[in-house]
């Protein structure tokens, strides 16, 4: 694959997922993508589509959409649609551009291969993708850390902390 | 080891087949605590990441004088972040009543993802699933709280 800009390339190679690979993987691995260039309000993919591989967000911003409700945002560096490689289950949100972008897309198909095979690479794009996840994780559940001192002090708002259903916090 | 049948049907394994499961279950160690013992304490890193098999637990991140409290339902595992990103957990756990744990420790772990037999990226995946869900999960609870503060 032709890099336009190898700024992306180098925006790609900073992902968590080529950390655990040697510097010939990680070129290989880089080369089994593809580029996807998006318009503003472009679909990446929909609700109830069947999963199709993994993205990584090299230029522009993404949002994530349930019920046409915005639900969270995508930056540059971060991937979306991960959950394609875990489970055959139908795609639970839609995704779309805020303005001009690109995405790398590694295909699920590409991914099972390597998968089937054994080959180490797959071991380490899961981890990179698990680090990814404990990242984002841990900066959700500090932001709700920093919040709870001001909503423990309103109206309802202790009533509000007992209600909320955590999980294991990693 | 721990005896494959207690993890038979353990919903966060579904990716596992039979096969690999006898292969997880024999890098497993049993770790049984009593009703009030720390099980995993803030800011440490976990020795290893659990599946919760018989028993109750708590979970708690201390917040000044408050505090943001979770639930780990049997079958779930927890101490799995820690183990991937290899940094410190961010809540305490301990045993409401007795209870019984699957342990994979940290070196066994990390030695199966060197193996060549895929078994290490089976069990990314299988914890994958469980990232991304406990992932909603706080993503939720985060959008009632910035809700509530109207922001």
């Amino acid at each position: 694959m032709d890099w336009p800009d190898l700024s992306l390339l180098a925006t790609l190679r900073g992902h968590a997922i080529f950390d655990a690979l040697s510097a010939i993987e990680a070129d290989t691995l880089a080369g089994a993508g593809s580029l996807l260039y998006l318009q503003d309000g472009a679909e990446l993919f929909a609700s109830g589509d069947q999963p199709d591989g993994f993205y990584v967000l090299l230029e522009g911003a993404l949002k994530v959409q349930v019920d046409d409700h915005a639900v969270a945002q995508i930056g540059v560096g971060e991937v979306v649609g991960e959950m394609g490689l875990v489970t055959a289950d139908r795609r639970t949100a839609t995704v779309r551009a805020i303005g001009a972008g690109i995405v790398w897309h590694l295909d699920g198909r590409g991914f099972e291969a390597l998968l089937s095979s054994g080959d180490p690479m797959a071991t380490g794009i899961l981890l990179g993708i698990a680090r990814d996840l404990c990242r984002r994780f841990r900066a959700v559940v500090d932001e709700a850390a920093d919040r709870v001192p001001t909503v423990a002090q309103l109206p309802g708002g202790p009533k509000l902390l007992d209600s909320l259903q955590w999980a294991d916090f990693g | 080891m721990i005896d494959v049948d207690t993890i038979h049907d353990a919903e966060s394994l579904v990716v596992l087949s039979a096969q690999e499961r006898e292969q997880l279950a024999m890098l497993m160690t049993d770790a049984r605590f009593r009703s009030g013992e720390m099980v995993l304490q803030q800011d440490r890193r976990a020795p290893a990441a659990y599946m919760l098999l018989g028993g109750a637990l708590h979970v708690e991140r201390k917040v000044e004088e408050h505090a943001l409290t979770g639930r780990i339902e049997i079958g779930e595992w927890f101490g799995v972040a820690s183990l991937c990103d290899g940094r410190k957990v961010t809540a305490a756990v301990h045993a409401l009543t007795d209870v019984r744990l699957a342990a994979l420790g940290r070196g066994d772990f990390e030695g199966l993802l060197g193996r060549d037999d895929g078994l290490g990226a089976r069990l990314l995946r299988a914890w994958l699933r469980s990232l991304s869900f406990q992932l909603a999960r706080v993503n939720e609870a985060l959008v009632a709280l910035r809700g509530f503060q109207g922001s």
